[in-house]
Order: structure tokens, then C-alpha cells, then sequence
């Protein structure tokens, strides 16, 4: 019988599942002490859920970005997550001069507005840029070389950040219209997060209407299924991957702005943690299915908000919450040992 | 007049010397077939005509005045020159019309789209049937139906077809080889034909080239080819 079993699971499948069951364990114990202990009550978890949410749109946002590429190109740009940094350089340098101005004060709106533009401009701009000058010229090169070239131009990028802005942390201006919070029923919720929920939601119903009802949408579509026939239906590839770089830009630079009203602060390193968490989104949801990343950002901003007090406190880790990224990639290790597909995913590994 | 003149046309793939100085002509309003046998070069052709493959500098591809060695392969869409390739190739996370609409991406004319449209469905009324089904989940013979329905969206000129008849049984072979000559008589359209199925090509060709690893070895009238022995041995399979 165990050599029957030994035939279909080698050793390093069985490893993978023991170590995925031990976590699972684990989180299991943590969460049934800590609500069979009831030290939080309802509305603190609610509250726990609405911030995770706000931070999951966040991440989905990013994510867009990561799992359009992915799409179009079978190519995970880890650049990505410098798109966003520069956005929200961005979103901070004209939420400067509104504030000198006082625009800020005096008119919420177009501020926003003005800011999200800024930042917009910005990601997209530089997305275009570094598609057309480092990953065109090996659109056929091996899988490992634009990856290794994404890689150094994240580098390349928070390092001129670093050189331009400084290595400190700046302090995102406040928006005072957006200081105060709302309760419903037990719930809190900071403006600053109904902001991002509407501002999120507005922008996945219009990139959703462009990829499924407009004819650039449909030219992305059919690049992205196969280059060559799209060639030949008279789509112009480089402009159409062009054309998807910079709407992955737009949603990271949308995500930039929310990033500095909710988190009130840039500095040139920001990039990096949040982009990799995105990209654990987009893996979670299934890699290059949209409304994947959406689901998959949403779900990851919730666990991290929720779990350090539903699971890491129950097993008695002294500060849990200087654990919420640890969480992240361990959400990132047991989807690629249970589910390397995500969930709404077709292969990855075919791919990637 | 020769509306596709091709001349010394060499393809490499890396060493690989798969086309050897081909030339090849197809005058307006023709049905010209391009036959051979596996690997011989008749897709290599085709992708080098529609740009999708580099060719060497001394090549010349000229189509209605224009050397369409010069343009990007949505560019030489634009000109009318439409090509199905090998394996149909259709979108199969695409519905049907918006595969038909992808066709039509090069062009303006909203109203000449419509009529389009409505002939495509005319001339397949498989495909109006099933016009909202996923394109991967249609049979081969409907694959087809669809690849050959896009490229009429595109109003082709000159059409570039990569062995429509492979996998379909007999039925729709003929089928497909009836619409082509439609295609051609009614509508004008000049073909370019590459097939396995040689009987079938040379049956509604008017001239036909025989192509045997990278370089044209026979050419001439269709009808003549048919009875012609070395091809017969060859190609006909008699
Ligand atoms: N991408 C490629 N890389 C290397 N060699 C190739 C490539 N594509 C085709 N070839 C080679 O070029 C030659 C011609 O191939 P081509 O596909 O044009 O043949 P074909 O006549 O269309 O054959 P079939 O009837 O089987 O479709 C073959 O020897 C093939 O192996
Ligand atoms: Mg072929």
C-alpha cells in the first residue's frame, strides 16, 4: 500500500502538504482560542474587515497591472510595484502644490482629481517607457531574461527615486475634507477609506467596460490569446502591449494616491512591499485573469487585517501585528502548494 | 496584371534554410494553389507574404505597387491582403460575433461592416447560430467556417489560405471549397490557395506551383496538372 502511495506523491509533494497541513493546523488552533476567548467583539471585527478591504482594494489596484502584463506577455513585470512608488511621487508633488495653492482646502474634489491625473500620468508614462526600452527588445528572448531585466529595472528605478527625492519619508499633505470617518451601525469607517472605496470601484467598472466592450479592449484580448492571428486581424501588437502597460500604469498610479490618503506618507523604497503583495494577490486569484486580481487583492487585504488577531495572537505570538507580511507570503507559499492555479486560474505553470 | 509578384524569396530560421529563392505570381481575380507535401514551405510562404516572418533583403514581395517587405503585418492587413492560417487560429475565449468583429478591426465603414456581416452569415448559417458561443468550443469544421467568415469581415483582396480542408471530412471540404469559389467568382476576390489536398486545390484553381523543400519545382495551368504524371505519383496519391 505505501509503495502504491510512494509511485504517486514523491517525497518533496508529501513535504509540501505537511508543511501546508501544519500551517493550516495551526491557524485553525490560533483562530478557535482567540474568538472561544471573545477579547474582540463583533464591531471590532467588522472594523478589521472594513480596513482590510480598503487596503485590498489597494493591493487590487496594483495587481491589475501584474496579472495584465502577465496576460499579454507570459511575464511577470516586478517592476511593477515602482510604478506605483512613482505614482504616488506623483500624486504627493501635486498634492504640494494644491496645498501651497490652497486647492487642497478649499476644493476636495478637483483635488483628488488633480492628484489622481498627476499620478496616473506618471505610472503610465513610466510603464510605456520601460516596456518600449528594456522588455521589447526581448519579447523572444528565454522566459528567465526579461525576468532577471524586470528585476533590475525595479532597481533601476527606486534608485533614482532615492537620488531624486531623497531617502527619507515624506509626509503625504493632508486632505482635511477627508479627515473625519462615518459610523454605520457599529461599523467606523474612515472617509479616507469610503474615498478609496468608491474611487476603486469607479475604476474597475471602467476598466472592465474598456477591456470587455471597446475595440482596444478586444484588440488587448485577442494579443493576449495569440499574437500572431492578432497581426493578422490587423491589430499592431507593439502598440497594443504598449497600450496594456500603461492602463496597468493608470490603476497602480489610481493606487498610489489612495496609498498616500489613507497611509499619509512616500518615500523611494515604498514600491517594493506593497508591489509584492500584489503580486501574491494576482497569484491568489489566478494570474492573468482580472477579475482575479480584484478577488485575489480584496481576500489578501482582509486575512492580513483580520489575522494577526484572529490567528496569530490565539497561538500567543507576542506582537502579531509586526507579523501582517509574514502573513502575506505564507497566504503566497500555501497557494502555490494547494492551488498554483488561484483561484478563478487557469495553468501558471505552463507559463511562468 | 499581376496583382502579388514574388521574387527570389529566401526564409531563414536561424540556420535553417526553408525557402530558397522562390518566385511566384498571382494575377488579379485568380485562384492560384501552392501544393507540397509536409514541411516543403507553404506556410513559410504565406507568413513571409503577410510579414509575420523576416525574409533577406535581396526578396522582393510586391502587391498592388507596394514592396510589403517594408510594412509591419497590420499594416499589409490594412492593404487588403487577408490571411487564414494553418489551423484556423480563432479566438476561443471569444464569442463567435466578437471573433467576426475582430475581422473587421481595420476598418471604418460601419455600414459596410453590416453588409458584411450579413453575407458572412448568409454564406456559414452555422455560424449565425451559433453567434454567441465561445469560439474554443465550436468543432473544427465550424473553427473554419469562422476563420474563413473573419477574413471576409476584413474585405480581403487578396486572401492567403493555409490548408482549409486540413482535419474536416469530406463533406466539408467541399463544403469550404464551394465557398471559396463563391468567393472568387462572385465576389472578385483573388486567392492564393495552399493545400495538402491537391486534388481538391487543382479542381477549382486556374494555375498552380508544386513546392518541394523550399523551392518551386513545377508550375502551370491547374486543369494540366491534374493529368500531368509526375504529379499524379506524387501528390495525387493514384
Ligand atoms: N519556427 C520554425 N523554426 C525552425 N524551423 C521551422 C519553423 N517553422 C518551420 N520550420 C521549418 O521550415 C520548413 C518549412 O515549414 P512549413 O511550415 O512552411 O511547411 P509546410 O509546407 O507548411 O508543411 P505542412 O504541410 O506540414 O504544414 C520545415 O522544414 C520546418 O521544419
Ligand atoms: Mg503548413
Amino acid at each position: 500500500m505505501f509503495a502504491n502511495l510512494r509511485r504517486k506523491y514523491d517525497f518533496t509533494d508529501v513535504l509540501l502538504w505537511l508543511i501546508g497541513g501544519i500551517l493550516l493546523i495551526f491557524i485553525l488552533y490560533g483562530s478557535i482560542v482567540t474568538l472561544t476567548s471573545g477579547k474582540y467583539t463583533t464591531a471590532q471585527w467588522l472594523n478589521f474587515i472594513v480596513f482590510g478591504l480598503a487596503q485590498g482594494g489597494i493591493y487590487a489596484l496594483i495587481a491589475l497591472g501584474y496579472t495584465m502584463v502577465y496576460g499579454i506577455l507570459g511575464m511577470i513585470n516586478f517592476a511593477h510595484g515602482e510604478f506605483f512608488m512613482l505614482g504616488t511621487f506623483g500624486a504627493f508633488f501635486m498634492a504640494e502644490a494644491l496645498s501651497a495653492t490652497g486647492l487642497l482646502e478649499s476644493n476636495w474634489v478637483i483635488s483628488i482629481l488633480l492628484m489622481l491625473a498627476a499620478a496616473m500620468i506618471v505610472s503610465a508614462t513610466v510603464a510605456i517607457l520601460a516596456e518600449r526600452i528594456a522588455y521589447r527588445p526581448l519579447r523572444r528572448a528565454p522566459r528567465l531574461v526579461p525576468l532577471i531585466t524586470a528585476i533590475g529595472v525595479s532597481y533601476f528605478l527606486q534608485y533614482t527615486a532615492r537620488g531624486l527625492f531623497g531617502s527619507g519619508v515624506e509626509a503625504f499633505p493632508n486632505v482635511p475634507a477627508l479627515a473625519g470617518s462615518i459610523a454605520v451601525g457599529p461599523i467606523k469607517i474612515q472617509n479616507t477609506q469610503v474615498a478609496v472605496f468608491i474611487a476603486t470601484a469607479v475604476l474597475l467598472l471602467l476598466l472592465w467596460l474598456f477591456v470587455s466592450k471597446t475595440k482596444v479592449g478586444r484588440a488587448i484580448r485577442s494579443v493576449a490569446e495569440d499574437k500572431d492571428a492578432a497581426a493578422l486581424m490587423g491589430v499592431d501588437v507593439d502598440r497594443t502591449i504598449a497600450i496594456s502597460f500603461a492602463v496597468g500604469g493608470i490603476m497602480a498610479g489610481a493606487a498610489g494616491v489612495m496609498y498616500g490618503l489613507v497611509f499619509r506618507q512616500v518615500a523611494f523604497y515604498m514600491g517594493f512591499v506593497p508591489g509584492l503583495k500584489a503580486f501574491t494577490a494576482a497569484v491568489l486569484g489566478g494570474i492573468g485573469n482580472l477579475a482575479g486580481a480584484v478577488l485575489g487583492g480584496l481576500i489578501l487585504g482582509v486575512i492580513e487585517s483580520v489575522g494577526p488577531s484572529l490567528f496569530l495572537e490565539g497561538i500567543g505570538i507576542p506582537a502579531p501585528h509586526q507579523l501582517k507580511d509574514g502573513i502575506a507570503f505564507t497566504v503566497l507559499v500555501l497557494i502555490l502548494i494547494f492551488r498554483p492555479t488561484g483561484i478563478l486560474g487557469e495553468r501558471l505553470s505552463k507559463r511562468a | 496584371m499581376a496583382l502579388l509578384e514574388i521574387k527570389n524569396l529566401h526564409v531563414y530560421y536561424g540556420h535553417i534554410h526553408a525557402l530558397k529563392g522562390i518566385n511566384l505570381t498571382v494575377d488579379e481575380g485568380e485562384v492560384v494553389t501552392l501544393i507540397g507535401s509536409n514541411g516543403a514551405g507553404k506556410t513559410t510562404t504565406l507568413r513571409a507574404i503577410s510579414g509575420l516572418l523576416k525574409t533577406t533583403e535581396d526578396t522582393s514581395v510586391m502587391y498592388d505597387g507596394i514592396e510589403l517587405r517594408q510594412l509591419r503585418p497590420h499594416q499589409i492587413v490594412e492593404k487588403g491582403v487577408i490571411h487564414v492560417p494553418e489551423g484556423r487560429r480563432v479566438f476561443s475565449r471569444m464569442s463567435v460575433q466578437e471573433n467576426l468583429m475582430m475581422g473587421a478591426y481595420a476598418r471604418k465603414n460601419r455600414h459596410q461592416i453590416a453588409d458584411d456581416l450579413a453575407y458572412v452569415l448568409k454564406l456559414f448559417p452555422r455560424l449565425q447560430e451559433r453567434r454567441a458561443q465561445h469560439a474554443g468550443t465550436l468543432s473544427g469544421g465550424e473553427q473554419q467556417m469562422l476563420a474563413m467568415g473573419r477574413a471576409l469581415m476584413a474585405n480581403p483582396k487578396l486572401l492567403l489560405l493555409d490548408e482549409p480542408s486540413m482535419g474536416l471530412a469530406p463533406v466539408l471540404v467541399e463544403t469550404i471549397f464551394d465557398s471559396i469559389e463563391q468567393l472568387n467568382k462572385q465576389r472578385g476576390i483573388t486567392i492564393l490557395l495552399v493545400e495538402q489536398n491537391a486534388q481538391m486545390a487543382l479542381s477549382i484553381a486556374n494555375r498552380a506551383y508544386v513546392l518541394e523543400t523550399g523551392r518551386i519545382t513545377m508550375s502551370g495551368n491547374a486543369q494540366e496538372m491534374l493529368h500531368d504524371e509526375k504529379v499524379i505519383s506524387a501528390y495525387l496519391g493514384l
